[in-house]
């Protein structure tokens, strides 16, 4: 079943952090997370060394969050499977989240890595490309796939 | 000088011989001025004292009442201004200080208001001790904070630096910014620069598209 439980997931949803140290930049419509930040929006999680929100604060149209940068050994997890890299960045206007650097991505038994990963939530389908020769394992990508057994399992 | 004889005294003289009324008068004068005069000076130096209540008191150094404090103001204001020149004013129901070396003064029902670009913050707490000289004032309790911009937030046990218009908590803290709701062991603000820092299992709840 390629198609992720993030389908159709709603960005605009509340979003809920937690991490050791919160530092507001109002004035920049920024703020930096650092510490075993979790992050919870609706069934998505990503958890992170250090994040950093970039928000709008248009007054008259509340809040919104434009975009989240995640950094030091990034899991993006939701209920149907779980992605690991270097470095995430998810966008909440195009509801895609990208993973870069040593990606691993699991669904169920499957288990496939590469170099970067594109979880596209409007489709709930993934891509998973080895990014360019000179990346490491030469732009290639491995997986493992398990074959359901004949036998009706 | 010879006594004359009666026969030749002038009316006048006769009226004035002993046994005369006129000299009766002057006998009893005589007696009578005196003792009057003597009467009323004694009343005149016997009247504050017979007076009943005593009016005098006797200022003894020692036996004063003396203040514990140096200064003790109700209703204080203390006015300044930080380092960008920006006002700052700070209100109190009592405040004491409790010598004129200690810079220091012990405020009660204490409210701080800091101008800021856009807009006043009010910080209100029970009570705190706010030295002059630094223009810091120390809280050890529970502090309320409201900002313009939408920030309202409740710690405890701060210290804020209202040169430089900065404040750090010891104690937990709630409350919410227009970033959204949170809450943490401490906090540390820079009310000018507009950046909060929250530290120590620090949460925060960002609700989008709430239109304020």
């Amino acid at each position: 079943q390629a198609v992720s439980v993030l389908k159709g997931h709603d960005s605009k949803q509340p979003v809920d952090v937690d991490a050791d140290r919160i530092e507001v930049q109002d004035r920049q419509d920024r703020a930096v997370f650092s510490g075993n930040v979790k992050v919870r929006q609706g069934n998505l999680a990503i958890d992170a060394a250090r994040l950093r929100v970039a928000y709008r604060n248009a007054s008259g149209q509340g809040l919104e969050i434009l975009r989240i940068d995640a950094d030091g050994g990034v899991q993006v997890r939701s209920p149907s499977e779980s992605a690991r890299g270097d470095y995430g960045i998810y966008d909440l206007n195009s509801r895609i989240i990208t993973l870069i650097g040593s990606v691993s991505l699991n669904r169920g038994d499957t288990q496939v890595r590469g170099q970067r990963l594109v979880m596209d939530l409007n489709t709930g389908r993934s891509t998973l490309d080895g990014g360019n020769v000179a990346s490491p394992d030469g732009g290639r990508v491995s997986g493992r796939f398990v074959v359901p057994q004949r036998s009706g399992d | 000088m010879a006594t004359r004889p009666a026969r030749e005294l002038t009316a006048r003289q006769q009226s004035a011989l002993p046994g005369t009324g006129y000299h009766k008068m002057v006998g009893t004068a005589k007696w009578l001025l005196p003792t009057l005069a003597g009467v009323v000076g004694v009343a005149m130096l016997a009247w504050p004292v017979m007076g009943g209540h005593d009016f005098s008191f006797v200022l003894a150094k020692d036996r004063v009442a003396i203040a514990s404090e140096r200064l003790k103001i109700a209703q204080a204001v203390y006015r300044g201004e930080d380092r960008r020149g920006q006002p700052f004013v700070i209100s109190a129901g009592s405040a004491v200080q409790q010598t004129s070396r200690d810079p220091v003064v012990k405020l009660q029902d204490m409210a701080a208001r800091i101008q800021m670009r856009d807009g006043p913050a009010h910080i209100v707490a029970k009570s705190g001790l706010y030295d002059m000289e630094s223009e810091t004032v120390d809280v050890d309790g529970p502090v309320a904070v409201r900002a313009a911009g939408g920030y309202a937030l409740n710690t405890r046990d701060v210290q804020i630096d209202l040169a430089s218009r900065t404040a750090h908590s010891e104690g937990p803290v709630t409350g919410s910014m227009p970033l959204g709701t949170f809450s943490a062991d401490r906090i540390a603000a820079d009310i000018g620069e507009r950046t909060v820092t929250l530290e120590g299992r620090a949460r925060l709840h960002i609700v989008q598209n709430k239109v304020r």
